[in-house]
């Protein structure tokens, strides 16, 4: 080829462009080390060390974007196939660039070893984040985010108004503002105690030239309403009714008396009210709209350039009363100040508004749980005696459950949440081979949530009245780090890149909650309209607390290459943080590793069909620190008697709490073929997490029952293979297919201390040989048919009477004949075998369609959701399975009797847990790309389809319920339709 | 390019020795250890969360010293642990039988105790006098606790040497004993000190260790000391609680004069709660029959108020609504002494020390002769004497009246969580009677009944 640009690094340097038939020749002397780079724009350039040349053959290899081929590290950019550890990087493909409704769901297929999952389909809610194995017990599993080289807090793991629902702590970033993403799977002890996690590194655009470039992007989307789960008609919730009110005690007469309408006796003045078949799952389950603007300029001159963006997102959800409004800005901006001096500036503002809903577990007020468990008899409005309906919402119903329809438009549940990132970046060019820099990040993060609850409609609420609360979380921190690199070319052969540095960040986060009860009426939904000393407020609660922490961080790390066939990185950092006893302050977290590329090797090089093959490994240790800010010192808190402050000795210290340390080993092999076609990047690892924190019994006289100690090891260790490849690579029609496949196995392997954990509905223990954090139960094996069988077995439950025909048959681990908790065992683990995704794009001239799939394979879920419709334990209304019911003597089902009050055979069993497995069709896109005009350089339009196929045996509303593996009724991830479009000037 | 690096050291290294604070940053919401108690105010506060923590209490003293007797049962619904406690089973994974929130109240006594004199050096309002008080108050809350201790686990770790309980007694007098002067407060009018370790409730502990020990000699002048006349500060039966008022005695410690000696205090105001009135709903229930076999029908003030069919009522609703005062919804105070309480007592010593007829007086209409204002317990709720026509024989005195007291605190102190440790001190003093087991039997006639007492696993 023609014109290619050839670079010679020697003793001197020099070069030059190929001749017409591609051919550049110079003279060198004889037996010295050269190195070669060739360049040439649309192709990806190469440079190539050559020992003794003599003749030397390039293939270019077109660059069409659908590899990685730089990526961010700690230490700056560095060329994917120069790295020793185990990190991945994103391609923007339009799926993902264009279907994802967040940041989490643009990084969910990108990288294996990365499982990301929606906790339900609440826009503006956290996604859970894994990056390879479970690697704590109480602490944080986030990865460590890490936004234009400022290491981030996550400041919003705390939580908000309603239990379990956490803000995203990626809310200030919108993927349309991302240039680049690197997921750090090893090697992440630079980042010492915040690395065990692994860490995503986060580059935002930057203005690379002078030119001015605007881009607007819109879209307007349409989300369905999931599909309702099958539940009891009115006729078959009336006998069901009958038959649990006689298993209650109560005789017809009784029944009667206490509820009159039960006889639909059409002289009775309520037969009407509570005699109806409300659908009240599709009373509540509604279709949403979405919408997106984005807008980036980018500009500046040769001195100072700046890119600016600026968004707003809406976005509905499957209930009517949950939705989702952000705005947000940047501005990034790079100034050249003196020859030597560079600054660079990054801030953002986010303002998301979400309005969200209780999950299953608050039985009074969950939209979801209400439409599911409310008797189909009763209606939204109240009717008369006549039968008129009124514009009135019902009370709660006779039966004591709460009016879904009621909640949805009287109650509510916003949180408002504002974030500024602010980092400034000082870089001094003190000669061509050191550089120091100094940048400085704050981060301020306020969330604010309002709940109101009505009066009306709303049954068995805490203090069974209005109530008004506010949440307020609010965080502040400040990042400073300081850096001195050093690049040193010691001849063609030897380069050495070294830095060395510290951080220091200071961070206190303060939260306050306030709840008011007995408001007077709806109109008063504030606290700030009346005071409990001049309105009818019967109750006031005002509590809060206060969390101040401080780290600094000595870090220095060294990367070697020899003749670009070796590579050696060495890295440790000293780590020192408030959170620790001053005897166990400082830690040392320490990594190596290093790589070969056989490719570099003479025999080689000149490989026509072999374009890499590279083989990495490398030892790591990193830390967790999140054990508690005060969590190993002995403190006072405050409390009230009678009105008065009191102080109470709160926590009893344990000086000799520090980091969980984990560490890692990672092998990798990256190959390369066929020009670049097929790209196969392979790595194993083995981790060891030991000094995990867990409670631990205390002697009683010690007063506080737990304290924390160091006491649990947990192993992970996992395979990741990624492969891409380009079928079909012509100008006019591109094919590239690409997958990524994840499997782990984590066991514990050692806990002293308290290794099981009360959670909703169940337990999840931490058993030696076990999968960390596994489900924790009776085994169930089906259902007595007769009660003979029953007897026969002499087993005796947990109350002490004998099991009978109908009976749920629980496995005696012990064989002492009673069912109680020392039968429990494993029963089933949220953690996939595997899981990971496919994805492929087609483009043909302006056309292009895309697809993502994803998969998840052998993780258990407990359904939650189908304990309480299944349960047969109350007057709630149940699902249809219950029909299968054991009622007679002999009757072979696998569904027990129906028992008032019964907590025997709905308690936490294998009956609960399912196969979490799916295939998800994540997205489908379709795009057309056009030109205007002059002044539209160019446009898309596009069609893009989220989740529209999921196959899966799971029986609840969706099997994407977030890594914890359980299933409480959180509004199912949205489906729906995206159309939109992108113009560029 | 050594010296950029040695100027990071030296910068790092500077940072982290010039200000220790970055690594021990002050904190508004907790005090850290070493930064407490250095005035008067710290040392009432810290008083106050000894009581805080004492809320804790009121759970397992009265499910142990009621459910495990003869007059409280458990309901269908009620949690296995519950049932294992009525049924004498004892596991040590059952929450409600942990020695934590003892220890943790008796941790905070030790704690103040500890560093209240170092107050006097930093407040010079902190007087002598006011140190020996506080000394004197925290001193009764931790050993009424540690006796708690003792008497539901057999044994007690006191300033970390492990007393059994026959030895428990002896040691708590010793420690107290010497504070019995020191309080400050002598009036009964003094505002809201019955929600806190008073000298009452000194006299009223002294008495029960002694009472434990036999000395009922002691133990009768203790209780004397109580309800003794003392200007107007003596605790007397008094018409405030007559007949239809009787019920007030469960309902507002701060205005409970005369009556009340000490009582942990709620406020549901302050979102503190005990799970009483929880229990009471769901969970517990009276022994079918016994209590109904208990009253007798005159008794309708004290009936109406304890139970209704197998319902509990002292801690529910049913009283708390009649008051209109929503502090107290689900807040019913833990009344520990009170003067009926304390007069019963009173009559056991007289009774063993062969003031027999004395001894009845306190339980029938009051000593008319001697403090007009004490009604005595029966009278107070407009009963006649106990002893009916039964004409007492001198020779067996002792013995028929100490049966009428028993029951008599039955009746009185339902569900107060007296029961247990009642029928157990009853029980030693006439083993012939197999007093425990026969109330046991009455709940449940296949109870095996322990030899130890006390919660021992």
């Amino acid at each position: 080829m023609q014109g290619v640009s050839v670079s010679v690094q020697s003793s001197n340097n020099f070069g030059g462009v190929t001749n017409e038939i591609g051919l550049y020749s110079f003279a060198s002397e004889e037996g010295q080390p050269l190195e070669l780079t060739v360049a040439y724009p649309g192709y990806e350039s190469q440079v190539r060390f050559v020992d003794n040349l003599q003749k030397v053959t390039f293939r270019l290899v077109r660059d069409d974007g659908s590899s990685v081929n730089y990526l961010d590290m700690p230490s700056g950019k560095v060329a994917a196939n120069e790295l020793t550890t185990s990190a991945g990087g994103t391609v923007y493909t339009q799926a993902q660039m264009i279907g994802a409704r967040s940041f989490e769901d643009f990084l969910r297929s990108a990288v294996p070893g990365l499982n990301i999952q929606s906790n339900g389909g609440m826009p503006g809610e956290s996604a859970s984040m894994m990056i390879r194995g479970s690697r704590s017990i109480s602490s944080s599993t986030y990865p460590l985010l890490v936004i234009n080289g400022v290491m981030i807090e996550n400041s919003s793991d705390d939580g908000s108004n309603i239990s379990d629902y956490f803000d995203t702590a990626l809310r200030s970033v919108d993927v349309k503002d991302v240039e680049s993403v690197t997921v750090l799977k090893s090697g992440a002890s630079i980042y010492g105690s915040k690395g065990s996690n692994g860490a995503i590194i986060i580059t935002t655009h930057r203005a690379d030239q002078s030119e001015t470039t605007v881009q607007v992007t819109s879209d307007f989307g349409v989300n369905l309403a999931s599909e309702a789960m099958s539940m009891l008609s009115a006729d078959q919730n009336k006998t069901y009714l009958y038959e649990m009110m006689a298993s209650a005690g109560m005789s017809v007469n009784d029944i009667l008396t206490a509820y009159p309408w039960m006889s639909s006796d059409p002289s009775y003045a309520y037969t009407d009210r509570y005699n109806n078949n409300t659908l009240w799952q599709d009373e509540s389950l509604t279709n949403s709209f979405s919408q997106k603007y984005h807008l980036m300029v980018k500009g500046g001159d040769a001195a100072a350039k700046y890119v600016f963006a600026l968004g707003y997102t809406k976005q509905g959800a499957t209930v009517e009363s949950a939705d989702y409004n952000k705005y947000h800005a940047r501005l990034s901006a790079d100034i050249k100040i003196t020859r030597v001096l560079d600054l660079q500036f990054d801030t953002s503002y986010s303002v998301a508004t979400s309005n969200i809903v209780d999950d299953m577990r608050s039985t009074s007020t969950s939209v979801l749980g209400t439409s599911l468990l409310k008797s189909p008899l009763f209606y939204p409005n109240v009717i008369d005696a006549d039968g008129d309906i009124y514009p009135t919402y019902d009370d709660i119903d006779p039966l004591g459950a709460a009016n879904p329809i009621a909640l949805i438009n009287d109650m509510d549940n916003t949180l408002t949440s504002n974030d500024f990132y602010g980092s400034a970046k000082a870089i001094l060019n003190i000669s061509d081979e050191v550089k120091a820099s100094h940048t400085i990040g704050v981060n301020f993060y306020k969330m604010r949530g309002t709940t109101y609850v009505p009066y009306y409609g709303v049954g068995g609420y805490d203090e069974g009245d209005r109530l008004s609360s506010r949440y307020i979380n609010e965080y502040l921190g400040v990042y400073n780090d300081t850096r001195v690199t050093w690049t040193k070319a010691i001849d063609v052969a030897h380069r050495l890149n070294a830095y060395a540095g510290f951080r220091v960040s200071t961070n206190s986060k303060q939260q306050d909650n306030m709840e008011d009860y007995g408001l007077s009426n709806d109109e008063f939904k504030s606290s700030s309209t009346s005071t409990a000393a001049t309105s009818n407020i019967r109750k006031k609660f005002i509590n809060g607390s206060n969390n101040i922490w401080n780290w600094m961080t000595g870090y220095a790390q060294a990367n070697y290459s020899w003749k670009r066939l070796l590579y050696a990185d060495l890295s440790i950092a000293a780590d020192a943080s408030s959170k620790f006893s001053a005897s166990n302050r400082v830690q040392y977290f320490p990594a190596a590793s290093g790589a070969i590329r056989f490719t570099s090797l003479p025999s080689l090089q000149n490989s026509t069909w072999l374009n890499e093959l590279k083989l990495r490994g490398g030892w790591d240790m990193t830390g967790n620190d999140d054990i508690g800010c005060y969590t190993a010192r002995s403190y006072y808190s405050t409390t009230t008697y009678r009105g008065y402050s009191g102080i109470v000795s709160s926590n009893i210290g344990n000086d000799d709490l520090k980091n969980e340390v984990t560490s890692q080993f990672n092998i990798g092999v990256d190959f390369e073929a066929f020009d670049r076609r097929l790209r196969i990047s392979l790595d194993a690892y083995a981790a060891e997490t030991t000094d995990i924190l867990v409670e631990s019994l205390q002697d009683q006289t010690v007063g506080n029952q737990f304290s924390y100690i160091n006491g649990a090891t947990i192993q992970d260790k996992g395979i990741e293979l990624s492969i891409a490849g380009t079928v079909i690579r012509k100008n006019d029609f591109k094919w590239n297919i690409g997958g990524n496949f994840t499997m782990l196995n984590s066991v514990v392997k050692e806990v002293n201390g308290i290794d099981s954990y009360t959670i909703d509905g169940g337990y999840v223990a931490y058993i030696e040989g076990e999968a960390p954090g596994a489900f924790y139960g009776y085994q169930a094996n089906g259902v007595y048919a007769t009660t003979a069988e029953a007897q026969a077995t002499q087993i005796v439950d947990a109350d002490g009477n004998y099991m009978q025909g109908g009976d749920m048959i629980y496995t005696d681990v012990n064989s002492d004949n009673y069912i109680d908790e020392s039968d429990m065992m494993v029963i089933g683990s949220a953690l996939p075998d595997f899981y990971g995704s496919f994805n492929t794009e087609f483009t043909y001239k302006k056309f292009s369609l895309s697809a993502t799939i994803d998969y998840s394979y052998g993780n258990e879920i407990f359904n939650y959701v189908r304990m309480q419709t299944e349960s047969m334990n109350s007057f709630d209304n149940q699902s249809t399975a219950v029909l299968n019911r054991w009622t007679t003597e002999g009757q072979v089902t696998d569904m027990p009797r129906a028992v008032y009050g019964d907590h025997i055979n709905s308690a936490f069993s294998s009956r609960w847990i399912e196969d979490g497995s799916y295939v998800r069709v994540r997205n489908i896109t379709l795009a057309y790309d056009f030109n205007l005009s002059k002044f539209i350089k160019q446009g898309q339009v596009y069609l893009s389809a989220d989740n529209l196929f999921t196959f899966t045996k799971y029986l609840g509303y969706d099997p994407e319920v977030g890594l914890s593996g359980v299933d409480y009724g959180a509004i199912p991830v949205t489906k729906g339709v995206v159309l939109g479009l992108k113009l560029d000037f | 390019m050594k010296r950029i690096f040695k100027y990071i050291v030296i910068a790092a290294f500077a940072t982290s020795w010039s200000c220790s604070d970055f690594f021990e940053p002050d904190n508004s919401s907790v005090i850290f250890e070493g930064d407490e108690n250095s005035l008067t105010t710290d040392v009432v506060a810290s008083l106050l969360g000894i009581y805080s923590s004492m809320q804790d209490l009121a759970d397992p003293i009265i499910l142990l010293g009621e459910l495990r007797a003869d007059m409280m049962d458990v309901t269908a619904d009620a949690p296995q642990e519950l049932k294992d406690i009525s049924n004498l089973v004892y596991r040590s994974s059952n929450e409600y039988l942990s020695q934590n929130p003892f220890y943790e109240v008796v941790n905070n006594c030790d704690d103040i105790l500890d560093k209240m004199i170092d107050v006097m050096d930093s407040d010079p309002t902190f007087t002598e006098t006011l140190y020996l008080n506080y000394q004197a108050e925290a001193t009764c809350a931790k050993c009424w606790t540690l006796w708690q201790i003792a008497q539901l686990f057999g044994q007690v770790e006191i300033d970390g040497q492990v007393y059994t309980l026959a030895d428990t007694a002896t040691k708590l007098i010793e420690i107290l004993e010497s504070h019995r002067n020191n309080f400050m407060i002598n009036s009964l009018s003094a505002d809201w000190f019955r929600s806190r370790c008073n000298k009452w409730s000194t006299y009223a502990l002294l008495g029960e260790l002694k009472l434990a020990n036999e000395d009922f000699m002691g133990a009768a002048l203790e209780f004397k000391s109580v309800i003794d006349i003392d200007g107007d500060n003596y605790h007397k039966l008094s018409s405030t609680y007559e007949t239809s008022s009787w019920y007030k005695i469960f309902l507002d410690v701060s205005t409970a004069q005369y009556e009340v000696l000490f009582a942990v205090d709620y406020n549901a105001s302050y979102k503190q709660y005990n799970s009483l009135q929880d229990f009471a709903e769901y969970y517990v229930q009276c022994t079918d029959g016994v209590v109904a076999e208990m009253y007798e029908d005159a008794d309708t003030y004290r009936t109406e108020v304890t139970f209704s069919d197998s319902k509990i009522l002292k801690y529910s609703t049913a009283i708390t609504q009649a008051s209109s005062l929503t502090q107290y919804e689900g807040a019913t105070p833990l009344l520990v002494y009170r003067a009926a309480d304390i007069h019963l007592l009173y009559a056991e010593c007289l009774n063993h020390l062969g003031l027999y007829e004395d001894a009845l007086m306190y339980v029938n209409s009051g000593d008319v002769m001697n403090y007009t204002a004490t009604l005595g317990v029966r009278g107070r709720v407009g009963l006649g004497n106990i002893e009916g026509d039964t004409v007492i024989d001198p020779d067996d005195a002792m013995k028929v009246v100490d049966m009428m007291i028993l029951a008599e605190r039955g009746r009185e102190l339902a569900f107060e969580g007296k029961r247990w440790a009642d029928l157990v001190r009853f029980d030693k003093y006439y083993p012939e009677e197999n007093i425990l087991e026969n109330a046991l039997r009455s709940k449940n006639e296949s109870i095996v009944v322990p030899t130890e007492t006390y919660v021992n696993f």
